[in-house]
């Protein structure tokens, strides 16, 4: 880490420990609009963080993996629900590699924080892929006809803007068109609601929605589409480790003054043990970051095989940290009055996000053949 | 014991709602065993119909793993005792119209002694209860307060200062008295169901993938086998044994093993896993700050929308009836003598 990006993590730590509790952003999550706008513009004005990773023609400050990775770990380690690795990771890189006046122009507005981009990429019958789209674009005239059923868009609710994947022309072409959730244009039915960890989301359900001939951002985005998701997936998980460090602190210190049996549980070997099993289970996912982060501008196999890495390794971390903070929280780590029971969601949630962990150790091992195997 | 478990296993294969254990499965095995005869008449018939609903008051804030360090106070006045201090994580306080509790009567260096077996009225003066909303956002738990509230000692069972006796007694039939393996077994076996229907991690259904088929099928040839493990155990119990510490082992093995089917069934529910939409089935109690879409719209299938809420309130089975940490020392000490 340079001496920036160290100025942007005790920046950003400062302010969302000053201005970001887990009461009022739970509370803001539970009631409309369900995030809250004053933080998202804090986050352009005060910090800069919404361009830190953007290009500097679109007013960014040009930066790369690393400070996706401080940004993200700090965020996590606050239980963050804005946004920011799905409105600046990832539609944010979409835009900038598919360039254009339009993509620059919201992009721009991404990084002054009045652009919220959701992605709808998720098709109702592909599982968490990206690839193999049901949803069409067909030409009209001058116009696309869109038609298909996009699930679980992360952001569609607070969106001002949405990127779009469907087939057309043989190709995974990406489109881009404004938004609003509450005045959808017409043949496009929206189903908003909460997840599980706390983000709003929406299915939408496109019938012969009509778009105009430049909302084609690029005919042929496969190539991109899995560089954004692997750079989702990255930034994921340096958000568990900001959220993993965070959760096993807690736990020390629960266990050391939560008294049974006349003395501190964690006084018992068991526990004591269960908890270094935690801390190594973390230094692991802190090392897969790394490993993922300097490897997300190789060669899409290379950047592939770092990133699957990495986030089956999160996974498995995330789900031993987050189920044995319960654990050894008892029934306290089953409610919502400990932080312990929010982080636990979105250790949870996030184990599927831009590819569950088996997803990630499947595309490992297909990776790594030795080459002598295969046809 | 036997007809029980025939009961619970017809029960579960036949889909039908469960039944709140804690009167038929477990206060009243109690009553059976230390009541007096007119404890046994007034609230034997009670439970059958339905007509006394019992939850169930053992953990204290301060006293959970360690239940025997428990303090609510029960003070000795004339025809009554006079009980204050306060129970947690107790489920369907709200419904309940009694409770068996654990209350503190005297103390002296052995803290098992000195505790003492008591049905409330819920109904009587002085009682609070407080819902804790739980990760799930359902309000199933809740924490009780006591003040000074009066209990006939009519309704003790036991002797005074000697309830630690019936509720050990009673913790063996929470742990281990049930029939958990055909409910694990139906879990499983929906979640194969429904897996055709889902797409898998690289294309082709969920089912064929190979990853999540060794899964599932782990789990449901551990429920194959618990399944004649709890028989092996029943096979005791009904020649008049006691489970003993074996209930610990069922207890272990049938919780975790239900963790580890509700992760499959989040697993398999895909994406659409991580919508929030309690509604789309019976939630287990009143939601928290949560109103459903005004059309009533539910993600995907009913199970898919609701099991992250199961995976979330599962991990409670290795925390409550004693944590399987504790059953883990029961069986260290008891069964290998450790």
């Amino acid at each position: 880490m340079n001496p920036e990006q160290d100025m942007v993590r005790v920046g950003l730590s400062r302010f969302l420990a000053a201005r970001y509790s887990l009461d009022s952003s739970r509370a803001a999550a539970k009631t409309d609009p369900g995030w809250q706008p004053e933080i998202w513009r804090a986050f352009a004005e005060e910090l800069g963080i919404l361009g830190a990773t953007l290009p500097e023609s679109a007013g960014g400050s040009g930066g790369r993996g690393t400070e996706a990775m401080v940004i993200s770990e700090e965020l996590g380690r606050a239980l963050v629900i804005e946004p920011f690795i799905d409105t600046v990771i990832v539609a944010g890189g979409l835009l900038a590699r598919a360039g254009g006046k339009a993509a620059t122009a919201v992009l721009a507005q991404v990084a002054a924080g009045s652009a919220i981009v959701a992605l709808a990429a998720t098709d109702a019958d592909s599982g968490d892929r990206w690839d193999g789209l049901s949803t069409t674009a067909v030409c009209d005239g001058d116009d696309w006809l869109i038609s298909g059923s996009k699930i679980v868009v992360i952001a569609a609710p607070l969106a001002t803007h949405l990127l779009i994947t469907a087939r057309a022309a043989d190709h995974d072409a990406l489109f881009l068109t404004e938004f609003d959730a509450t005045a959808p244009p017409g043949g496009l039915t929206v189903h908003a609601y909460r997840t599980i960890d706390d983000r709003r989301a929406a299915d939408l359900v496109f019938d012969d929605v009509r778009l105009p001939a430049e909302a084609l951002l690029q005919a042929d985005a496969a190539p991109s589409l899995a560089r954004a998701r692997d750079e989702g997936a990255a930034a994921v998980c340096s958000e568990a480790v900001g959220a993993m460090r965070r959760v096993l602190a807690d736990t020390v210190e629960y266990t050391k003054h939560r008294q049974q049996f006349g003395q501190p549980i964690g006084s018992f070997q068991v526990l004591a043990h269960r908890m270094v099993d935690m801390y190594m289970e973390l230094q692991q996912a802190v090392s897969a970051v790394y490993l993922a982060v300097l490897n997300l501008d190789e060669e899409p196999d290379v950047r592939a095989r770092a990133v699957s890495a990495a986030k089956a390794t999160v996974g498995r971390a995330a789900r031993f940290i987050g189920q044995n903070a319960v654990q050894l929280h008892g029934g306290m780590g089953m409610t919502e009055e400990l932080a312990i029971g929010h982080y636990f969601k979105r250790l949870t949630a996030l184990q599927y996000e831009f590819g569950s962990t088996d997803f990630h150790r499947a595309r490992y091992a297909t990776l790594t053949r030795p080459h002598d195997t295969q046809e | 014991m036997t007809q029980h478990y025939i009961f619970s296993r017809e029960s579960t294969l036949a889909g039908a709602p469960e039944l709140s254990p804690m009167g038929i499965r477990m206060v009243a095995h109690a009553i059976i065993a230390f009541g007096t005869p007119a404890q046994q008449d007034y609230f034997l018939p009670r439970i059958l119909t339905g007509e006394v609903f019992f939850c169930q008051g053992y953990s204290e804030p301060e006293a959970g793993s360690d239940l025997a360090a428990l303090s609510m106070a029960a003070v000795d006045d004339g025809e009554d005792l006079v009980c204050t201090g306060s129970k947690i994580w107790t489920t369907h306080a709200g419904q309940a119209n009694w409770i068996f509790a654990l209350v503190r009567t005297s103390r002296s260096a052995r803290k098992q002694h000195g505790i003492t077996f008591v049905l409330i009225d819920m109904t009587t003066p002085g009682i609070e209860i407080r819902p804790l909303v739980m990760t799930s956002g359902e309000q199933i738990q809740n924490q009780i307060f006591f003040d000074a509230v009066r209990v006939p000692k009519a309704n003790v069972i036991g002797a005074i200062d000697d309830g630690w006796t019936v509720a050990k007694y009673l913790l063996e039939f929470e742990r281990g008295g049930g029939a958990m393996a055909p409910a694990l077994q139906v879990m499983a076996e929906s979640i194969a169901e429904s897996a055709q229907r889902q797409p898998g991690p690289s294309g082709g259904i969920l089912l064929d993938d190979p990853v999540f088929a060794a899964k599932l099928a782990d789990a449901r040839i551990r429920a194959e086998v618990l399944e004649i493990l709890e028989y092996r155990v029943l096979a005791v119990v009904a020649a008049g044994g006691n489970p003993g510490a074996d209930s610990s082992m069922l207890k272990i093995l049938s919780t975790e093993l239900s963790q580890e089917i509700t992760e499959l069934a989040m697993a398999a529910a895909g994406p659409r896993g991580r919508v929030y939409q309690p509604h789309a089935t019976l939630p287990g109690g009143p939601v928290a700050s949560f109103t459903p879409p005004a059309d009533d719209y539910v993600s995907g299938e009913a199970w898919q929308a609701v099991a992250t809420l199961r995976y979330l309130n599962d991990r409670a089975g290795s925390i409550y009836a004693g944590s399987n940490e504790i059953q883990r020392n029961i069986l260290a000490k008891a069964t290998l003598g450790l």
